[in-house]
């Protein structure tokens, strides 16, 4: 099952990569017949592999390169939900106390809120304001700030774990300063779990993206793969009965946050032989297993 | 297991009590017996001739006072009745006048009306209720904000008799029969009460009486349908159809569906993209004609000594700049790959089919797409060819931002080409979305941008597409976006305003058509189609024309096909 | 733990949670810049300036200060004053309250039958463990969760309009609306067909996945040997301990899946257009509609933090953890 998943997430990425090099027409170039016209809708029949859109561009060309796109956006936004998530994890788990308690309820509160809506609300208002971000940042920022909770939960149970053992209190003992503990002896320990569930982490980052692309919050000079389902939907690819256009993004967007899934699962079964994938241990636990995954 | 079917119970039963109350409130009491729907039968044996329409949009409001949508005013055209209209043809004729005549200094206009005029309520419309309207607005322009801009000028309106109408301006008005289309008769007891701003603007005026060939049935806003039965006393004969079903779709698609398996029978506004699988459908007859929507490549025009002073390029005050710019524009390819072949070559700011063809300066020539021309003419104005493909004069690179609206369908694709061909040039481009809202402001009169695309939806008069380029206009809340600032343009504006005769009227438009085209401000793109469908196999006796097949004329002539 | 105590404790969590989603809803409506009345009246009408001017004060957007505004605006919120929508000119309260119904049955509709199928699922898979079928089912489950939610969507609309003939969107015919529900029964449910399947094909994996669990453990506790002494099926064992089981987790994840149902609401809305609030919501972003839009996310998170808390209520009744004072 890891292999699976590994399989599907490096043809991805190689893909992602390889873009220019797969495809012979650019993004935004028109695809024309013999007298000169734009080609718009035209069945893989007419024009191989997968037909062209509703400006007569190449959907191949446009999955090939929406990958470099969904994929930057998803794992930057995986990414610093990774990072935001250890540091309030490490923080919580070793300094505990009052910062514990404040992470926790800051988890639980935002775990509650509507994730979409939230999300939704924030993007519409920091692109109307006038600051000259690219959609794409706000959609990073706005991921990745808002699903760095399992982590850090995941992150400060761990670290609670590592607390307890004996290395951690001598060094204590013998004057070492807190960054360096952490540094030398507690992260590298947790390192493999928070890679682990960063791969999850990135499974949800692209499901969230692709809706909130689909939803128009995306980057149209840049299309995502759901940026191009927004375009199918909007410009009537279903009355066009143009099922090259919207099929394959959506088969793409399920390619690649599947093999994350099935990798990031394998790789925290592997890594974390405590936290079972048991769905009927006591209900902190099960929160931990279920918030990681919420449905994009 | 008792909890869980103590809970199964309870969502159930929630389910099931919710589903009683309903999502859609049923309509108010109608105005007459009969309800929505073919499925009624009504006094007589023949079954009622329901035309149902499907729009993807919905009236703002039906209080004429405050209405912005294009909707509204669909509707009102159907409901309602002006003293003048403008025909299918184009030219505006009497619709509740019979006749007009005005003085030798264009400052009276006299008014007769036609006989046998009744308000829906079957009271006579006289032209008291006229002069009635014409005061209201001119007393309250704010609460009136929507119709407010065509009584500018007006000093006074009188009814010396029970059928005549005169109005006095304070100078010749050159588009009187225009501006009086947009000011319908509103039954005065309506209205009367309201004479404040705000109390006005809230009135939601659901049970709304004109004297038009249609009068309102219902509108459920919840349920997003409106709902007009055929008047039996209009005063120009009744509508052979007895009733309008209008029927608002979030989406194009689901619309299109509709129609095929004839759910509606009539579509508003299919979007170019959905337009060619209607030809395929059996039954359907697309129509698309003419439309006066034009795009438009804004080139920032402020004066670079205009306080405060524009963020833009130095290179575009280059008249040689904005020449080479024309060059590199493949309007032919614009209609076809973006507009579908819906569409055509746009040059001047007064599009074609406006007034009836009137006022279109055909005397233009358009610059030809030519970007080897392009390079030629920026060669010789000293722009010279850098190792990065951009050229330079001096510390001047030919470097612009090309901004639009990134929600819009086809800008960002028009974007895309244009930096293809700018590029063939020597001119780069930057694509950039800029939220609307937030364009308008950066605009005007911020005046910080290079290049924008977008688009307008001009009225039947030009006046109003003109006043764009006027130097007035040019403030917070104005409409000129490219900061044109030209006094020869702006006096020939109040000229043309207060020509009554046409043809003087025209020859003044003629050379402000010409002065836009040359200092180009704007590079008009091309002028959008309009795009309507029918089933033909259940309604026929559309009218065709620019002003929509929803026209109250054609309503008045569409019937059932035997 | 006791009772009390935990209850408590959610209180002031669900508290504390709408006093944030409040806060933001507040901050955010105060920094938008943004030129509404462009929004709303476009670029086709001809409205003088001044007109102009006198409509933006129209439509409120003289922006109060903090801190004696937010206690102001908390107060409008309370009585049910959301503000005017922009582009539909009505009150937010009351085109919320329209719409709010036709959601309900939507996602109510969809969580019970993915808790139906989920469970039967379940049931089987856990029961036929490691065979093919159960292979399947966990397959799907897995896949289910890495699809879009709009896609498969879209994907159903498709095939369920050009192969069944059900229809594209909406909630019922035209000819069908306004009249009371109980007369058209049958074109709701044509019309909710596609949208509920497509709500529960996305819901049920985890209420199966919980279902099978409950079902492995069982099967391997000892009191199965006893049952089967004591001369009960395996069947009936089974289900009295399995479901006892499955029960709490099943109760925290329909509370935990309340928040993602309505995202996924609001992304099937817009796929079927079908008029609820997730569409309302979508409408409201794509034409700029921000009080709409404001006043949207505040009733749905106020809705789902409410949610939660009756469910945490629930579960105080229902953990044998949480004593009875």
């Amino acid at each position: 099952m890891g292999m699976a998943g590994a399989f599907l997430v490096l043809t991805a990425l190689a893909i992602a990569i390889l873009a220019p090099m797969l495809s012979p027409y650019s993004p935004s170039e028109v695809i024309r017949d013999e007298e000169g016209r734009g080609m718009t809708f035209a069945s893989p029949t007419i024009h191989p592999p997968l037909g062209t859109d509703d400006a007569g561009r190449d959907v191949a060309t446009q999955l090939v390169y929406g990958a470099r796109i969904s994929m930057t956006v998803g794992f930057t936004a995986g990414l610093i939900a990774m990072f935001v998530g250890s540091l309030f994890g490490i923080s919580a788990g070793y300094f505990g106390g009052r910062i514990d308690n404040l992470l926790m309820r800051t988890t639980d509160v935002l775990l509650v809120i509507p994730d979409l809506p939230l999300m939704i609300i924030l993007v519409a208002t920091l692109r109307n304001l006038e600051l000259h971000i690219s959609p794409l940042v706000v959609l990073i920022l706005v991921i990745g700030l808002l699903y760095w909770t399992s982590t850090a939960r995941l992150i400060r149970s761990q670290v609670l774990t590592i607390k307890e053992r004996q290395f951690v209190a001598r060094a204590r003992a013998i004057g070492a300063g807190h960054f360096h503990i952490i540094r030398k002896h507690i992260l590298p320990q947790i390192m493999p779990l928070i890679v682990a569930n960063t791969v999850l982490i990135l499974s949800t980052a692209i499901l969230v993206e692709s809706g909130l692309a689909f939803l128009g919050l995306g980057d149209p000079t840049q299309p995502s793969w759901g940026t191009m389902l927004n375009f199918a939907f909007n410009r009537n690819a279903i009355s066009n009965g143009a099922w090259w256009f919207y099929l394959p993004p959506g088969l793409a967007i399920v390619w690649v946050t599947l093999g994350c899934v099935l990798l990031g699962n394998v790789l925290e079964e592997m890594l974390n032989p405590r936290l079972t994938m048991h769905h009927l241990e006591d209900e902190s636990r099960m929160v931990a297993v279920r918030e990681g995954q919420p449905r994009g | 297991m008792r909890t869980i079917r103590v809970i199964s119970t309870l969502l159930l039963g929630s389910v099931l009590l919710l589903s009683a109350c309903g999502p859609a409130a049923t309509p108010a009491a109608p105005a007459e017996p009969g309800p929505a729907g073919a499925t009624e039968a009504p006094a007589e044996a023949a079954e009622p001739a329901v035309l149902t329409v499907g729009w993807l949009g919905v009236p703002d409001t039906l209080n004429l006072a405050y209405a912005f949508l294009v909707e509204s005013f669909t509707i009102f055209d159907l409901v309602y009745a002006g003293l003048t209209t403008q025909a299918p043809t184009g030219e505006y004729v009497g619709n509740l006048a019979e006749s007009w005549t005005h003085s030798e200094d264009g400052l009276t206009w006299t008014f007769t009306l036609k006989d046998g005029i009744t308000w829906h309520n079957g009271e006579p419309l006289t032209a008291a209720d006229v002069a009635w309207g014409l005061n209201a607005v001119m007393t309250n322009p704010d609460g009136w904000a929507a119709v407010s801009n065509y009584v500018a000028g007006f000093s006074e309106v009188t009814a010396p008799d029970e059928k005549t109408i005169q109005i006095v301006t304070e100078y010749p008005v050159s588009n009187m029969e225009y501006r009086l289309s947009w000011i319908y008769a509103v039954y005065p007891p309506d209205f009367e009460a309201f004479t404040g701003v705000e109390d006005l603007q809230n009135f939601t005026n659901d049970a709304i009486i004109g004297a038009g060939p249609f009068k309102m049935n219902n509108f459920d806003k919840d349920a997003r349908i409106l709902i007009l039965d055929a008047y039996d006393d209009y005063f120009g004969g009744r509508a052979k159809i007895d009733q309008m079903i209008f029927q608002s779709y979030d989406s194009s698609d689901a619309m299109i569906q509709a129609l095929k398996v004839g759910e509606i029978d009539m579509v508003l506004d299919v979007p170019p993209s959905g337009f060619a699988a209607l030809y395929e459908v059996e039954g359907v007859k697309p129509v698309r004609v003419e439309g006066s929507y034009f795009n438009e490549l804004i080139i920032n025009a402020v004066p670079a000594d205009h306080d405060p002073a524009p963020n833009k390029n130095p290179a575009l005050d280059d008249p040689e700049v904005r020449l080479a710019i024309a060059y590199c524009l493949n309007k032919q390819d614009l209609v076809s790959v973006v507009a579908q072949d819906l569409g055509a070559v746009g040059d001047t700011i007064v599009p074609p089919n406006l007034g009836g063809g009137y006022w279109h300066n055909p005397n233009i020539e358009d610059i030809p797409f030519d970007t080897v021309k392009a390079n030629e003419i920026l060669e010789a104005a000293g722009y010279v060819m850098g190792s990065d493909g951009v050229r330079a004069k001096g510390d001047v690179r030919l470097e612009f931002r090309l901004q639009f609206d990134p929600d819009s369908p086809i800008y960002p694709r028009m974007a895309d080409m244009l930096t293809g061909w700018f590029a063939e040039a020597g001119i780069k481009t930057t694509p950039e979305g800029v939220d609307a809202d937030s364009l308008y402001v950066q605009m005007t009169p911020g005046g910080d941008f290079d290049l924008v695309l977008w688009g307008w939806g001009p009225d039947p008069d030009p006046d109003f597409i003109l006043s764009v380029m006027t130097t007035d206009q040019f403030v917070d809340g104005g409409w000129s976006d490219s900061g044109y600032m030209n006094p020869a343009y702006d006096q020939l504006y109040l000229d043309q305003q207060q020509i009554v005769d046409r043809e003087a009227r025209r020859d003044v438009i003629y050379e402000m058509q010409r002065m836009v085209f040359e200092d180009r401000p704007y590079i008009v793109l091309y002028y959008e189609d309009l795009l309507r469908a029918y089933r033909s196999d259940r309604f026929t006796g559309f009218i065709e024309s620019p002003i929509g097949i929803e026209s109250f004329q054609s309503m008045l002539q569409v019937e059932p096909v035997k | 733990m006791e009772r009390r105590a935990y209850l408590a404790r959610k209180l002031l969590l669900a508290l504390i949670t709408i006093l944030v989603v409040v806060t933001i809803n507040f901050v955010l409506f105060r920094v938008l810049p943004g030129d509404p009345v462009r929004s709303v009246i476009g670029r086709n009408v001809r409205i003088s300036i001044e007109t102009q001017m006198a409509l933006r004060e129209q439509f409120g957007l003289d922006k109060p200060v903090f801190p004696d505004q937010f206690l102001y605006t908390l107060g409008q919120w309370l009585r049910g004053n959301l503000g005017i929508s922009w582009s539909l000119r009505r009150p937010v309260t009351e085109v919320l309250v329209a719409k709010l119904g036709n959601t309900l049955i939507l996602i109510g509709l969809g969580q019970v039958l993915s808790i139906i199928f989920g469970v039967a699922l379940g049931l089987v898979a856990g029961w036929k463990r490691k065979t093919a079928i159960d292979v399947a089912a966990l397959t799907f489950s897995l896949i289910a969760w890495a699809t879009p939610t709009f896609w498969l969507g879209i994907i159903l609309l498709v095939a369920g309009s050009s192969w069944l003939g059900l229809p594209t969107g909406g909630i019922l015919s035209p000819a069908n609306v306004g009249k009371p529900l109980y007369t058209v029964l049958p074109d709701l449910a044509r019309h909710l067909v596609l949208p509920t399947l497509t709500l529960t094909i996305l819901y049920l994996g985890e209420y199966m996945l919980i279902m099978r669990s409950s079902i492995l453990e069982v099967l391997s506790e000892d009191y199965i040997l006893t049952a089967k002494a004591k001369g009960l099926s395996h069947w009936q064992v089974l289900r009295r301990h399995a479901l006892k089981n499955a029960m709490l987790p099943i109760v925290t994840l329909i509370a935990l899946n309340l928040g993602f149902t309505v995202s996924g609401a609001i992304y099937i809305e817009t796929v079927f257009s079908y008029d609820g609030l997730g569409k309302l919501f979508q409408t409201a972003l794509v034409k700029h509609d921000f009080p709409l839009l404001q006043g949207a996310f505040l009733l749905l998170a106020v809705s789902v933090i409410i949610a939660n808390l009756l469910a945490d209520i629930l579960y105080a009744y229902l953990d044998p953890r949480v004593k009875a004072s």
